[in-house]
């Protein structure tokens, strides 16, 4: 169902994100010659697909890979990424794609019923797919084959239930057959029949509860949506649809009451509908009992009509806690799925299995039960994590956009209880992605979710993640996460999360936090300039307090003489000395201090692995950082001088740089922090307001 | 037969114990290791749920025989391997904790049910720890944080004493903080541990503590002081620590435990412990930086962080050890001050220290710096009071304050320097 609405909103440009691309629509390498709500494009790895078809073949997935997929994921990216793109080109970059030679049939009645999820087990799910699918007969497409094939591993896991889909297959066939769109057909996002024992299926998952339960939710829900949405059914998608006919992302209809905004225009709406999870009704909770004490502050901030404003809310508050009323609290919740840690066993149980094909999908936080028909599949998770990254790789889109689809993959990892090596990749290459662009809270939900996956003992990156988490703590200490400095300590150089203690990365991240605890700046810096993968990206954090302690320290220090300004550029770490120095020193037997710097500056900051192949989630090859030392001595001297003027500092002469004295005596007292004038009120610089706005 | 023969010895033993109310009999017999429990335990597989009820009303009273039942039952499902099953049947509602516990807040006056409380309530707790030890396959702590939220319904359900003769309730409610404190420590929940430090000091100011044994001072002050600790109060904890140390018996095991927190606090206050002490109650880890501070041997202390790096982590020290750098820095300017005074070359001035000198000495200890570093941290000493004075960065010398160069230990030393305009 939503593969339809995909098509319509990707058929058109994808403006979302970046206006000049408006009448530009992908054309990407690889990747242009159709829409990409199909699946996944070719050039990606995938056999290639056969002329005037407009899917990738599935096959390759529910056959040769259906569970070995995710472990060979790595490789398989790094087959794609040697592959010369042009060579899987079928159109020229700059022309627009063909649109599908049919526009696709309209839903036929009585396909997939949206209000009622085909809960099924995910476990179930991943063993049928191993299931080898009868010979097809060969007079069929082969999107149809692929379609009967991926029906009989999703749906027909009993032998009931596959006798009861053959016959309902072989009805829509002939079906298809006779009325001559068989050809025509787009299997590939056909939806999946629904069997009357399926159904019967879901209701019974949730005997533990009773299907009353499940009908009180529903009409708990049918209630808010009648509220607020006209009675009409309403799902996500729709709702995206409901937009201009492209791909908008969520903040397409910002007027909606449980839309996720990105720089939170509302944050008081947001809670409204869009409630999932304990913490966010606990929340609730507790600002309803502000609400209580602060009634009139509340108003004030809030201004307009008041009246009506808190009727509203009221009536509102009433229906969410009628929502989590009784035993069903979690049910309609991510928390249902067994992600947080409370999460009971039977509950655990209720994951879904989705049926969804879309490779592109935006977030949408969960306002109810999920459908299988909007979630993805791990399989067809690992190709659009596989698009993403190529995309990420080739720079076609901007972090907002990547950030958004990472969101949605995590979600559909969720909600069907996937934990496994490729949710660590996902996390993995979204952390990085978060982290490379500088996004610091999307960065540590990743951090949080991938220390519980490795403490779960799944494979990954270990020692990169968890350095980074250690600078991650270090640089926030100020702000608290100093408390839980020791237990990641503990748990990291106890080898608790793979043998990761003796690791360069890990080595590095221990001496920055040392250098830190002990405000010694120019050794940071010097670390700075060795640090490994995107460690850089978490040590900037750091650098404007750092500098800022720094001088202070220093004037009050030095104070009544001048301060040289060479050596305050050296020292605030603006230039660093030559590294054959350093090396030299590092080398001194029994040297103490950490011992040995194990990261060169020839290797720092270098996002490749040993192959030479990006990182996943990484675009650039190194991140070279924001506070980089400079290279040439009058520019760090020029750039030192400018940034200690900022702050207050007086120099004498700046008539000679490699002379000039900052006079301590004239600024100590008078030294200051600027006012930050890049800060925007949505808390992104790199975020313009016409983003959302896309006209 | 035989089987439910072992079953009534332990329930008869306990129904003495019980009816002679006397603490120290009841509680070793609910210790999951009493011998006449485990022999109870060695054929109780025969003995069905029923004969166990039926044996253990025919010896007690209620609530105590299906608490002695229930605690039998769980004890079994642990040696057959299974201790998140006994750790669910030790905590359910009508488990031998809680029950232990209810009787507690009905009896609030009786010693030995406190005992019996005790004991059930660090079983759950010791059967926390098996269970997520076998299930750290899976890297679950799930059952340590439900062990937690249960203390706190217990605390809660307890409450502190109300009146002066409640003994009984008052140490119920000071194990349960004690135990909450533990539990959380292992977790690494600082949050938590702040918590229960908050409801301590709210229940147990003044005079209160001295009318419990000095047995339940030692461990609440133990526990606190490192809470306060881990939250960086240093004073606070300093306090508590001492106090702890003082209560303790100079035999006691604890004595060491108390020291190994304690020790650094006092370097950090810059006094010294004896080598003696450290050997006594093999605190040898602390020796070395003992040696760094008293000889300002830079290289020494920072290679004996690299190597204990481990071990003072696990102890929950290495943090706190690290804030004495610089006081090792402090001494070794301070003895270098001293030699040049003994040996003053031709511009050697009173109070001028040649930075030149410094890096010599530390690069001789082996301590990879150069110039601009040493400035850094010696401009940190300054700022942080470790030493009185400035430096001259045109002719790199550092010059000390003519009255106390090198100030008593203030708070400054390990507070961090607040700058106008700093987060």
């Amino acid at each position: 169902m939503c593969a339809y609405k995909q098509l319509s909103a990707s058929q058109g440009q994808h403006c979302f994100v970046e206006n000049c691309r408006m009448s530009q629509p992908y054309a990407a390498p690889g990747y242009g010659s159709y829409p990409y709500g199909y699946g996944a494009p070719q050039g990606y790895g995938y056999p290639p697909a056969a002329q005037g078809q407009y899917a990738y073949d599935y096959s390759s997935y529910y056959q040769q890979q259906p569970q070995g997929y995710d472990a060979n994921y790595s490789a398989w990216y790094a087959q794609q990424q040697q592959q010369p793109p042009a060579s899987s080109t079928p159109a020229p970059a700059g022309v627009a794609p063909p649109l599908p030679k049919e526009a696709p049939p309209p839903l036929p009645p009585g396909q997939p019923a949206s209000g009622r999820p085909a809960y099924v087990s995910a476990a179930g799910a991943a063993a049928a797919l191993q299931q080898q699918q009868q010979p097809g007969p060969t007079e069929l497409p082969t999107s149809l084959q692929q379609y009967v094939a991926r029906a009989l591993a999703l749906l027909g896991k009993t032998n009931e239930t596959r006798l009861e889909l053959r016959t309902v297959l072989r009805d829509t066939i002939a079906k298809a057959k006779k009325e001559g769109t068989m050809w025509s057909t787009d299997w590939d996002r056909e939806p999946l029949p629904v069997l009357a024992s399926a159904a019967q299926l879901s209701t019974a998952v949730y005997s533990g509860r009773g299907a009353q339960q499940q009908q009180q939710r529903t009409a708990v829900w049918d209630r808010l949506d009648t509220r607020d949405r006209d009675g009409q059914d309403w799902t996500p998608s729709k709702k995206r649809g409901r937009d201009a006919q492209q791909y908008s992302n969520s903040s397409g209809s910002g007027d909606d009451d449980g839309e996720e905004w990105y720089g939170s225009y509302k944050p008081r709406k947001r809670v409204e509908l869009g409630s999932a999870g304990k913490k966010q009704q606990k929340q609730q909770q507790g600002k309803g009992k502000q609400q209580g004490k602060k009634g009139k502050q509340h108003k004030q901030r809030w201004g307009g009509d008041d009246e009506v404003w808190d009727h509203a809310e009221q009536a509102k508050h009433a229906a969410r806690s009628a929502r989590f009323a009784g035993q069903q609290q979690r049910s309609s919740t991510l928390a249902a799925y067994g992600w947080d840690e409370g999460a009971d066993a039977d509950d655990a149980g209720e994951f879904i299995a989705g049926t969804c094909t879309a490779l592109e999908k935006g977030y949408f936080r969960l306002t109810r039960a999920p459908l299988p028909e909007e979630v993805r599949p791990q399989p067809v998770l690992a190709a659009a994590l596989s698009r993403l990254l190529r995309m990420i790789a080739g720079h076609e889109d901007k972090y907002l956009y990547y950030n958004d689809q990472f969101k949605a993959m995590r979600q559909d990892l969720t909600v069907q209880g996937i934990k496994n090596e490729f949710t660590v990749q996902v996390y993995e290459a979204h952390a990085r992605a978060a982290l490379e662009y500088g996004d610091n809270a999307e960065y540590n939900q990743c951090q949080t979710q991938l220390a519980i996956l490795y403490a779960a003992g799944l494979p990954g990156s270990h020692a990169e993640f968890g350095s980074y988490r250690l600078l991650y703590q270090s640089v926030h200490a100020a702000a608290g996460e100093g408390r839980r400095l020791l237990g990641t300590l503990r748990q990291l150089l106890g080898n608790k999360v793979g043998a990761v203690a003796d690791s360069p990365e890990l080595q590095h991240a221990m001496q920055v936090r040392q250098a830190l605890a002990s405000s010694n700046v120019a050794r940071f810096f010097k670390l700075y300039a060795c640090a490994p993968r995107l460690s850089r990206c978490l040590m900037d954090v750091a650098v404007k307090q750092l500098r800022w302690r720094a001088l202070n320290t220093l004037v009050r220090a030095h104070k009544p003489g001048p301060l040289r300004l060479p050596f305050l550029t050296k020292a605030l770490g603006f230039m660093l000395p030559p590294e054959d120095e350093q090396q030299q020193q590092a080398d001194e037997p029994g040297s103490g201090s950490g011992g040995v710097l194990p990261m060169t500056r020839q290797l720092a900051a270098l996002t490749v692995d040993e192959a030479g192949r990006l990182l996943p989630g990484c675009s650039e090859r190194s991140c070279s950082g924001d506070n980089a030392p400079l290279e040439e001595l009058p520019d760090a001297l020029a750039a030192c001088l400018e940034w200690c003027k900022q702050h207050g500092a007086v120099f004498d002469s700046e008539a000679d740089l490699s002379a000039c004295c900052l006079l301590t005596k004239e600024c100590w007292q008078k030294l200051f922090v600027p006012a930050d004038t890049t800060k925007v009120a949505h808390g992104d610089v790199n975020l313009d307001i016409r983003d959302f706005l896309a006209l | 037969m035989a089987a439910l023969g072992q079953v009534n010895k332990y329930f008869e033993e306990l129904s003495n114990a019980i009816s002679s109310g006397q603490a120290g009999r009841v509680k070793p017999l609910l210790r999951p290791d009493h011998p006449t429990a485990q022999q109870a335990l060695f054929n109780l597989t025969s003995v069905s749920t029923a004969q166990l009820q039926g044996a253990a009303k025919r010896w007690l009273d209620q609530p105590w025989a299906s608490i002695a039942a229930q605690h039998l039952l769980a004890l079994s499902k642990r040696s057959s391997g299974r201790p998140d099953q006994a750790f669910a049947l030790y905590t359910a509602a009508e488990g031998p904790a809680k029950g232990a516990l209810n009787a507690l807040a009905e009896q609030p006056q009786d010693l030995w049910v406190a005992a019996a409380m005790e004991q059930t309530a660090s079983n759950a707790v010791v059967l926390a720890r098996e269970a997520d030890a076998q299930l750290m396959l899976e890297g679950d702590s799930s059952k340590s944080k439900a062990v937690g939220g249960f203390l706190q319904q217990c605390i809660s359900a307890l409450g502190p004493a109300r009146r002066p003769e409640e003994s009984a309730r008052r140490r119920g409610n000071l194990t349960l903080l004690i135990l909450l404190t533990r539990v959380y420590m292992r977790l690494n929940n600082v949050q938590g541990c702040s918590q229960v430090l908050k409801n301590f000091k709210q229940n147990y100011s003044g005079e209160v503590l001295q009318r419990v044994p000095a047995a339940y001072r030692v461990a609440a002050y133990y526990y606190l002081g490192r809470t306060e600790l881990n939250s960086d109060n240093i004073a606070g904890g300093i306090q508590m620590l001492q106090a702890a140390f003082k209560e303790c018996k100079a035999d006691s095991e604890n004595v060491k435990h108390i020291l190994r927190a304690l020790v650094p606090l006092k370097m950090l206050h810059g006094e010294l412990p004896t080598a003696l002490l450290l050997q006594r109650h093999a605190l040898q880890e602390y020796e070395p930086f003992r040696e760094a501070i008293a000889t300002g041997d830079v290289g020494l202390f920072e290679r004996s962080m690299q190597a204990n790096q481990y071990r003072l982590i696990a102890n929950g020290t290495y943090l706190l050890l690290e804030k004495l750098r610089f006081s090792v820095y402090r001494r070794l300017v301070k003895r270098c001050v001293g030699i040049a005074k003994q040996h003053p070359g031709r511009d050697w001035q009173e109070h001028h220290l040649h930075l030149e000198v410094v890096l010599r000495v530390l690069q001789q200890q082996g301590v990879p710096t150069d110039m601009d570093e040493l400035e850094c941290m010696l401009s940190n000493c300054i700022v942080r009071r470790y030493v009185k004075g400035y430096i001259s960065n045109k002719l790199k010398v550092l010059v000390l304050a003519k009255d106390e160069p090198f100030p008593a230990p203030c708070e400054e030393w390990w507070r961090e320097p607040h700058f106008v305009g700093s987060a």
